[in-house]
């Protein structure tokens, strides 16, 4: 009997092991890897040389991973947010990414008219990820990872009527993949009609940011910008509500030493009305990456 | 604690590391350790609770003593014992029923008096396992006044039988004469019982955090959101899932219990003996919760005269027996429905004797389980249901069959299909028991011997990677 007893311990181990390794992924342990993506996001130290920055646009619709097969030399990491903003608290978060004493420092802002309103100003999802108490941030690092090896087998039951598949990858650099399918072109539009009720974009802000860009550049920070492709609908929608004048942010974004990349909308697919698909979330990211290449490529010569 | 909780596997661990330890030191050592390592167990919940039970328990073992000192005065201390248990019990549990019982009366009277239906402070949360333990003291009392037991002297051994944790919360119901005996000595557990100890305990959390917890989401969701729902094949799922998440999580807790029990070399009794395989609700009886029913039948209905009496008076015994043993689960109507249903049931079988009857025509045996198992699932409805306006709704639902809603049309959630995927794989593991199916005997010993270390070492892995949503242990509450 005794050997049963002890012959039960390494089959369990076995056991447990290949259980845990084929397990489909939970709800539970989705949620809490969403959770450590956003702490890691949030409370990792790390710096790097190239940073990307800007609202959900811009953490859905650029991957590190395409632009680094680009850019190899650099590190790059996105550290876009919900409903991110140029706030002066959120361009202090920014300079802290950047490696300062990296040989060339980027600065990718991704700039739409909601980034600049007051609304986005709040920084709330930034400053909830940096609210959370230490030993928050020590249990979803270290000791969720071990809790999610013991979770439970989730049952999914495809059902009829289950007609629309959401997937999110969020990836170690910040970049969520994203698409929708089938996708809805026009499933935004009520959403940022509603956002820019009573909130349009700052001139406060802009001169904040503007302000900010020139003293980046005077410490040889290359900052480029643009505005992150979205539906022609959307466009249309922000130029006529959100009171943002892209031109004349592009004036005075220039004149304080950024470059502006320009990129066609039509280049590209939205699963939603306002974020990229994931093929065109790399398309766009190696765009973007190609011309940040040809810019230092210019500067060098 | 709970039994399926990180707190109470570390617990057991750091028991079973230091009682061998301590064992064979000496008597007082062995039992004060017991009683440590049990009320550390039971006041994990509130540390309040240690107080009743310590208080309740020296009550009850300086009674018993004096009893046997001072045997001209043993009635009173009998009747000092068991109102204080009694008191207790109704304190916390029963007193807002009391009361809220007493202004519906008044209610329909003259009297314009009402009483405050919210308990004291400190009665407002029922301590848990505390219908379990008094009547466990009160079986301690009552065997020493009839003369069957004697009474220990030492109330380190007595609160060694009482708090023991493993059937401290939810039972089994352990007589003192039972297992005082087996406290008294040092006995080493042997390999087969640590053997069967493990499988009791695996096979116990399989029942309870794979197959009760993966159905209670189900029951839990149709009582809490669908009680519009008009369909009867609907409700009748709900109920007999119902029927087997009590079952497997009652009975899982007392294989635990039990399994827990054999590592310390203590021996505790079946609770539990395949109750949807009675072919009469008499045998249900002798086959569910057997703990409580002999309880019920050894120190009430026998008390009351049994069945030694005439046939008026013996189902006025047995009503009272049952009714009682409803109003034990809980202060409520529908607990005393419930056993007034099966007042009902027993008394038609002893005057109709239909089980004799029907055990005798060709497949009697099967037919009868099925009439027992679809009489005990109408009881359940009252069970399960928070008010008897709730259980007359979902009777109503099971009869009408004249659904309004199709049941394909129901927003079934994934956990409902999940529910009835164990509720299926719980109904076969009972089958199989029926069937009488035993695949490691039918293998060469040493295959066997391998067949038995991989299917035990399936459930535990399978306890880990398929249980439910935690769910408390049902009886608990009671």
């Amino acid at each position: 009997m005794k050997e049963r007893i002890v012959g039960v311990i390494p089959v369990l181990l076995v056991l447990w092991f290949l259980l845990s390794l084929f397990k489909p992924q939970t709800d539970a342990s989705k949620a809490s890897m969403v959770k450590r993506f956003w702490i890691l996001k949030t409370h990792s130290e790390k710096k790097y040389s190239l940073v990307l920055c800007g609202d959900s646009r811009t953490y859905r619709g650029m991957s590190p991973e395409e632009m680094q097969n680009v850019l190899p030399d650099f590190s790059i990491y996105n550290f876009a947010y919900s409903s991110g903003s140029f706030s002066a608290f959120m361009l202090d978060q920014i300079e802290k990414r950047l490696d300062f004493d990296a040989p060339v420092k980027v600065l990718y802002l991704g700039i739409t008219p909601y980034s600049l309103t007051p609304k986005a100003a709040k920084d709330g999802h930034i400053r909830q990820e940096m609210a959370r108490k230490k030993e928050e941030v020590w249990e979803a690092l270290y000791l969720d990872p071990v809790k999610q090896f013991f979770e439970p087998y989730q049952f999914d039951w495809d059902k009829p009527g289950d007609s629309v598949l959401y997937i999110q990858n969020y990836k170690a650099t910040g970049w969520v993949a994203t698409t929708k399918i089938p996708p809805d072109p026009g499933e935004a539009i009520p959403i940022y009609m509603r956002d820019f009720q009573d909130n349009t974009v700052s001139n406060t802000m802009i001169d904040s940011l503007v302000s900010r860009v020139e003293r980046w550049t005077e410490k040889r920070v290359i900052v480029f910008a643009g505005r992150p492709p979205t539906t022609n609908a959307m466009i249309n929608l922000e130029n006529t509500i959100s009171g943002f004048d892209e031109s004349g942010f592009v004036r005075k974004f220039e004149q304080a030493g950024g470059i502006w990349l320009q990129t066609d909308v039509n280049d590209y697919q939205s699963f939603d009305g306002s974020h990229l698909d994931i093929p065109s979330a790399i398309k766009f990211s190696t765009d973007i990456a190609s011309m940040i290449k040809a810019e230092l490529i210019r500067r060098t010569h | 604690m709970l039994f399926n909780s990180i707190s109470f596997f570390v617990f057991a661990a750091a028991f079973f590391l230091l009682f061998p330890l301590v064992k064979h030191r000496s008597d007082n050592l062995r039992w004060a350790f017991l009683v440590t390592a049990s009320l550390i167990f039971y006041g994990w919940w509130k540390w309040e609770y240690v107080l009743i039970i310590l208080v309740t328990a020296l009550i009850d073992f300086s009674a018993a003593l004096a009893m046997f000192r001072f045997p001209t005065a043993r009635k009173w201390l009998l009747i000092t014992s068991l109102s204080a248990n009694l008191l207790v019990l109704f304190s916390f549990k029963y007193f807002a029923f009391f009361l809220h019982s007493v202004n519906h009366l008044l209610s329909w009277s003259a009297v314009s008096q009402t009483f405050p239906t919210d308990p004291p402070i400190y009665f407002a949360i029922l301590p848990v396992g505390i219908s379990f333990y008094t009547f466990q003291s009160m079986s301690y009392t009552i065997d020493v006044y009839q003369g069957k037991l004697r009474p220990t002297g030492n109330p380190l051994h007595f609160l060694s039988a009482i708090c023991l944790f493993p059937h401290l919360v939810a039972g089994p119901i352990v007589r003192g004469r039972h297992i005082l005996s087996q406290l008294a000595h040092t006995r080493k557990a042997s390999e087969l019982e640590r053997w069967d100890g493990l499988k009791l305990v695996s096979i116990g959390f399989f029942r309870k955090v794979v197959l009760a917890d993966n159905i209670a989401p189900f029951v839990n969701n149709a009582f809490t959101n669908d009680l519009s729902v008009n369909n009867s094949i609907y409700w009748w799922l709900v109920m007999i899932a119902f029927a087997f998440q009590i079952y497997f999580d009652f009975t899982g807790y007392s294989d635990i219990a039990r399994g827990l029990a054999k590592w310390m070399g203590i021996h505790f009794h079946i609770n539990f003996n395949h109750p949807y395989y009675a072919r009469s609700l008499q045998d249900f009886w002798s086959r569910w919760h057997i703990s409580l029913s002999t309880w019920f039948r050894d120190y009430v209905y026998i008390s009351l005269g049994g069945s030694r009496c005439k046939p008026l008076r013996n189902h006025v015994n047995l009503w009272i027996t049952m009714l009682l043993s409803g109003l034990w689960h809980g202060s409520s109507l529908t607990f005393i429905a419930w056993g007034a249903l099966h007042a009902l049931y027993l008394s038609i079988e002893r005057v109709t004797k239909l089980p004799t009857i029907i055990s005798n025509i060709p497949g009697g045996r099967l037919i009868s389980i099925f009439i027992v198992f679809f009489l005990v699932v109408i009881a359940w409805v009252f069970f399960r249901s928070a008010t008897l306006r709730e259980s007359f709704i979902v009777l109503f639902h099971m009869f009408s069959f004249n659904s309004s809603v199709e049941l394909g049309s129901l927003p079934w959630p994934d956990f409902a299909f999940t529910g009835l995927l164990f509720l299926a794989i719980g109904v076969i593991l009972e089958a199989s028991h029926f069937l009488r199916i035993d695949i490691t005997k039918l293998l060469h010993p040493r295959v066997a011997f391998y067949a038995e270390v991989g299917q035990y070492s399936a459930i535990l892995a399978m306890c880990v990677f398929f249980r439910g949503t935690s769910e408390q242990f049902i009886y608990f509450q009671f």
